[in-house]
């Protein structure tokens, strides 16, 4: 990511999967400054893509032109990576690996027990597969950052860092990752899902 | 100075001559009169020493042992000598340590001689005692003698028996062990006092444990590892655990043999206590975890004995599954890891194990996938001829548990064990079990049956049933599983045999269990059974009632409830139903009850909140945009989704009450109604019901564990 297009793109496709969102959680998911991804947004106003709402949970989101626009270079991402490879992986390891983090989700709220070594284990796999990811589209690696601050928060004693929402909880980039690959690949959510 | 007979007896006057500093620093008394007495007791304990000696060359049992624990005391006495020259401060020694000349403990003869009397080999003794100009004629005259040692492994030898012998865990607790044990100990408080005397030495010359330089201190910080029985010592350690000629490599789980967790495995002991049990688990047979150290020690390679005896026990499998491994109709196994812990690195299972062409259609269609994919080495679906077949299968097997043997020493488990103090050569034992498969025919299934309703705490029967389905599409929610009652309409029998079972491991585990099953072909099989998790009410009822059904007792009943819980106020009452129908209803993933509007847009729910308005966000499933609706809205309800689902864990976990699996078309249904919604029953009612919720009286168990729970609590003393 080095142009300003690139990171315009980031900032929209960002807010597709959240739905609404604040600037510095933008800024978290793609990698740059607050200052900067506030520059971007107020930009992209500008330009009738996104607006801002205020209320009880304000935020950014994106007008329809924005989501049509986002469409587009959806369209065009869709043509450039490897989906079928990519696919593949989601199937075999995604979905494995979805059932895996959910039950932890499940275990953790219902049982309070321990689950550090079950997450390891699932974000150890989950580093691999983004790697995999990665090799088709590049883009990917910027989730490897997101999940290894949350592990590392709830390692280091944070227990909102798993699942507290809307505060980049692994839940929180999980759910975002999940969604981005049912984007790209025209997936539907599992029915358990 | 006195005389008289007592004097004369002890020649007191010419002890009392014997102390001569050579400086007038008052403590250099305390230090000769320290090391005087010292040598007194030195040569006592070598008068005791010969006469133990002497008393185990007559075979005379009783005298040695009473001689050796006369030494003990006469060392632990040496240690309370230091405890006085220790308040000698460093700078007092440095006074006189120069008037000392070469002088030097190290010098003591008799210390010598109480080495090599005790046992210490005699080439290394005499190197030192040459070394520092010690080694008299009593210390030479020593080093030719018998030692404790050597006179107790004559002793044992003239008895027919062996150290190991004598430590053996069937050994007889006799005189014999009682002696060696009184060794032991004499080795113990001697290697106190090397110790006690080395720090004594750092003490008084006031140098740090570390960087003292001098040959003195490193010669002393080494003999702090010498022992005087080491074979004792060894075989003590050996005797805790099994000798390993003792241990099976290859065990069956049919409860013929039994087997420590240690040597099975967490997955094999947990199938073991199931079969003791008489419950029907999948047969299945262990690889132990001393056949992981045999894999080990030959290189990595399965050696033939192991796998001959693999071969016998699935033979066993066959027989009892009436299935053949790489024939038709075909037996499949799983092959799993039996680590002490479940670890990074480690390969835990590889499923469908024996899958080859010759196996059912349906399965070679759903299965192969997955294990090409675990076996991307082997020529997998491949053969079609029988002959081929099998040994395809085999080498599947074979393959399997090496890979999860050798994950053993995968370099993440390796760092793992070291992060967290697990012994490396634990090993891990492998556990090769039968198939079953729920999606086999119609009168196949899998299910999930806590024994007790985890949410309200009802002494029923709870839990799912996923007709024609596998254990992992269960797990993954693919399918909306039916409530188990469906079971018994389904299959009356294996309903009626399910929950015998549960009572059963009930009552052996004092607990509620969740258990997973499979039901092949009319057949039940138990897959795993742990402690069920609860919501807090259900804990309360559970403890209550198990105490009792005379389960486990009333201060264990507390310690399952959570300190801090309470009783739960009228907020949390629930509609009564009885009383009005519901317009949905689907899983109760998170308790409480929440009146609005039902919107199914997040924005629009935020909107809504924006001004005031109540409201319920309705979703066919959940993404991440429709996340910040949650914040807003008092409650949610889903078409589809169990209770893993991003909707239920995201709810849960902000205490947003959270019905889901209430079918497509709900959303349609409701969309901009009011409605109730009560996240405890799973119901959804139209219209505010919040004045028809029953505020039902707190359950007798729950009166019942406040009245322990303050019974338990020290009485308070009224001021």
């Amino acid at each position: 990511m080095t142009t300003t297009e690139e990171f315009d793109t980031a900032v929209l496709y960002s807010l597709l999967l959240k739905g609404r969102a604040s600037t510095s959680s933008i800024a978290a998911a793609i990698g740059a400054t607050e200052d900067a991804t506030a520059t971007l947004l107020e930009a992209s106003a500008a330009k009738g893509l996104v607006l801002l709402r205020t209320g009880r949970i304000s935020g950014w989101l994106l007008t329809p032109e924005g989501r049509a626009h986002v469409g587009d270079r959806i369209d065009t991402e869709k043509s450039a990576v490897d989906r079928a490879t990519m696919g593949a992986l989601y199937d075999d390891e995604f979905l494995r690996l979805n059932s895996r983090f959910k039950e932890l989700c499940t275990h953790w709220q219902l049982k309070g027990g321990n689950v550090e070594s079950e997450l390891t284990r699932i974000h150890e796999a989950n580093l691999v597969l983004l790697e995999r990811f990665t090799t088709s589209a590049p883009r990917f690696a910027r989730y490897v950052p997101r999940f290894v601050g949350a592990y590392d928060r709830f390692s280091g004693g944070d227990a909102t860092a798993l699942l507290q929402p809307m505060r980049e909880s692994y839940h929180d980039v999980w759910l975002e990752l999940h969604e981005d690959l049912l984007i790209l690949l025209d997936r539907q959510r599992e029915e358990g899902d | 100075m006195t005389t008289g007979p007592y004097s004369d007896y002890l020649g007191v006057p010419e002890l009392l001559g014997l102390q001569r500093p050579r400086t007038d620093v008052p403590d250099e008394y305390l230090f000769i009169v320290t090391h005087q007495a010292l040598e007194l007791w030195f040569a006592e304990a070598l008068h005791e020493i010969d006469q133990v000696i002497d008393a185990m060359g007559h075979d005379r049992l009783t005298a040695a042992r009473h001689g050796v624990r006369r030494l003990h005391r006469i060392v632990r006495l040496w240690l309370a000598h230091i405890d006085v020259l220790d308040t000698m401060p460093a700078k007092e020694f440095a006074a006189f340590r120069p008037a000392l000349g070469n002088a030097s403990g190290l010098q003591s003869g008799q210390f010598r001689e109480l080495e090599l009397a005790s046992g210490l080999a005699r080439d290394g003794v005499l190197r030192i005692a040459r070394a520092v100009g010690s080694d008299d004629a009593n210390v030479r005259r020593r080093a030719g003698n018998a030692s404790l040692r050597r006179a107790f492994l004559d002793l044992l030898d003239r008895a027919g028996t062996t150290v190991s012998q004598l430590y053996r865990p069937e050994a007889p607790d006799d005189e014999v062990r009682a002696l060696a044990e009184d060794l032991v100990e004499y080795d113990m408080v001697f290697s106190q006092w090397r110790y006690r005397h080395y720090l004594m030495v750092l003490h008084a010359i006031g140098v740090a444990p570390g960087t003292a330089g001098s040959e003195g201190f490193s010669y002393l910080r080494k003999t702090l590892d010498k022992w005087f029985f080491p074979e004792l010592w060894s075989a003590r350690s050996m005797s805790e655990k099994p000798p390993p000629a003792a241990v099976p490599l290859v065990v069956p789980l049919d409860g013929s043999v039994t087997a420590d967790r240690a040597v099975l495995g967490g997955k094999g002991w947990g199938l073991q206590q199931m079969n003791q049990l008489g419950i029907p688990v999948p047969p299945a047979f262990t690889l132990t975890t001393r056949a992981c150290e045999d894999y080990f020690l030959h290189d990595r390679v399965l050696t033939d004995e192991v796998w001959t005896q693999v071969l016998g026990q699935l033979e066993m499998l066959e027989r009892r599954s009436g299935l053949r491994f790489g024939t038709s109709p075909s037996l499949l196994v799983s092959v799993r890891s039996g680590a002490p812990v479940s670890m990074p690195g480690m390969m835990d299972t590889i499923l469908n194990v024996g899958l080859t062409h010759a196996s059912a259609d349906w399965q070679v269609e759903q299965l192969s996938a997955p294990l090409r994919e675990a076996f991307p080495d082997l020529p997998t679906l491949v053969a079609l001829d029988a002959e081929g077949c099998r040994a395809e299968a085999l080498a599947q097997l074979r393959s399997a548990i090496c890979r999860i043997f050798d994950s053993w020493h995968s370099d993440r488990a390796r760092t793992y064990r070291q992060a967290n103090a697990i012994p490396d050569d634990l090993g891990t034992a492998v556990t090769v079990q039968a198939m079953v498969f729920g999606n086999r025919d119609e009168l196949s299934g899998t299910g999930v049956y806590m024994t007790r309703n985890p949410i309200t705490g009802e002494a029923a029967p709870f839990g799912e049933w996923l007709p024609r389905a596998q254990g992992e599409d269960l797990v993954a929610g693919k399918r909306t599983p039916l409530p188990l009652a469906e079971l018994s309409n389904q299959q009356p029998e294996v309903y009626r045999q399910l929950i015998a079972i549960g009572q059963r491991l009930e009552r052996a585990h004092r607990n509620v269990l969740e258990i997973e099953f499979t039901v092949e072909s009319g057949e039940l099989f138990l897959l795993q059974a742990r402690n069920s998790s609860s919501s807090a009410v259900a804990a309360v009822h559970w403890a209550v009632d198990l105490v009792h059904e005379g389960l486990i007792d009333i201060s264990e009943a507390l310690s399952r409830v959570p300190a801090d819980w309470l009783p739960p106020t009228t907020e949390d009452a629930a509609v009564d139903a009885s009383a009005v129908d519901a317009v949905a209803t689907g899983l109760g993933v998170s308790p409480g009850f929440a009146t609005g509007w039902v919107v199914d847009d997040a924005d629009e729910a935020g909107d809504f909140a924006d001004i005031g308005k109540p409201v319920i966000l309705a979703r066919p499933t959940t993404s991440p945009h429709d996340i910040h609706g949650f914040l807003v809205a008092g409650a949610v309800i889903t078409e589809r989704g169990g209770s893993t689902s991003h909707a239920a864990v995201v709810s849960r976990q902000i205490g947003l009450p959270c019905v889901v699996g209430c079918g497509d078309g709900v959303v349609k249904k409701l969309l901009g109604k009011f409605v109730s919604v009560d996240g405890s029953t799973g119901a959804v009612y139209e219209g505010d019901l919040t004045t028809r919720r029953k505020a039902a009286p707190p359950s007798p168990q729950i009166a019942c564990l406040l009245r322990w729970r303050s019974e338990s609590q020290p009485g308070e003393v009224l001021s």
